[in-house]
């Protein structure tokens, strides 16, 4: 087992406890393997001399436990209001929901936009490039062949940019989302 | 052991590795383990512990480009560790008593 795959079981594990909590005691076990590992000790073998992540996890709950660190449950008060609030905040929660993905939805259409661009760009400069062969004369057919050029270039220029923002946005898609999900988890364990 | 016991020695153990300078958790179970089998999880709660009773105090040190936090022991802890070594005097007596050290003595 990795460093990476076991620091991810153990935050399974650790669900029941808050989550600074539960980021300490990952951190502390980070720090650990990484320091067996800067004394020699291959990835693997730092890993396996650990305690499993269950017996590891077992243990930090029932300290947390101990020391009044597992994460609030909720009340019957609390629950109750939650039930008779579902007419209020699920048409916001909804809301909100369709907003931020409108919005996401909007970006892609706008990159898709410049790709669709781009594309078009070439393929009529292209077309307008063999017109140059049924123009009558050789002034327009060098205007075809110029316009053409124009166009299959700034399409190809266009391309290179909008191939970047398809990348960054595919790339920060999950960091948003892992951002999104980390605020709910803030606001309820506050 | 004893549970209670067990936890009790071993706290103070893991104050003493830091008696002499701070220390961090990797290099608290390779002092320890010449003399005891202690795991990164056995220590983990212990140190949480410590910290909480104001025996220790926690910083961070960047090293090798992350962080490594290092334990200092504070009064608190220094005194836990002379309490104990007082208090053990008389576990000791009490452990001459249990195994009739002193009856062989009179023989």
């Amino acid at each position: 087992m990795t460093k990476i795959e076991y620091l991810k079981e153990l935050k399974r594990a650790l669900k029941p406890i808050t989550r600074v909590e539960r980021e300490k005691s990952l951190a502390y076990f980070s720090e650990v393997i990484d320091d067996r590992m800067e004394d020699s000790i291959p990835e693997e073998t730092a890993v396996a001399e650990l305690e499993s992540v269950s017996a590891a996890a077992e243990r930090i709950i029932a300290e947390a436990k101990a020391q009044g660190q597992l994460k609030p449950k909720l009340s019957v008060w609390e629950i109750i209001l939650i039930v008779l609030g579902f007419p209020l905040w699920f048409p916001l929660l909804l809301t909100v929901a369709i907003v931020v993905f409108t919005m996401y939805g909007l970006v892609w259409i706008l990159i898709g936009s410049l790709f669709i661009t781009s594309i078009s760009l070439v393929i009529g400069g292209v077309a307008v490039i063999f017109g140059m062969f049924f123009a009558a004369g050789l002034a327009p057919a060098f205007a075809c062949l110029g316009a053409g050029l124009v166009c299959a270039g700034l399409g190809v220029a266009l391309f290179v940019p909008a191939l970047f923002f398809v990348r960054a946005f595919a790339k920060a898609t999950p960091v948003m989302w892992n951002k999104l999900i980390n605020r709910e988890e803030v606001k309820n364990n506050g | 052991m004893d549970i209670q016991l067990k936890r009790g020695v071993l706290e103070i153990c893991v104050l003493s590795a830091m008696q002499n300078e701070d220390a961090y958790g990797y290099k608290i179970i390779k002092d320890l383990s010449p003399f005891m089998d202690v795991s990164e999880s056995t220590l983990y709660p212990i140190l949480k512990r410590l910290e909480q009773s104001g025996c220790v105090t926690e910083y961070s040190v960047e090293h090798n480009g992350r962080l490594r936090k290092y334990y200092r022991i504070t009064e608190t802890g220094l005194d836990r560790i002379s309490e104990f070594l007082n208090d053990w005097d008389s576990v000791m007596r009490a452990y001459h008593f249990i195994k009739g050290d002193g009856n062989n003595d009179k023989n």
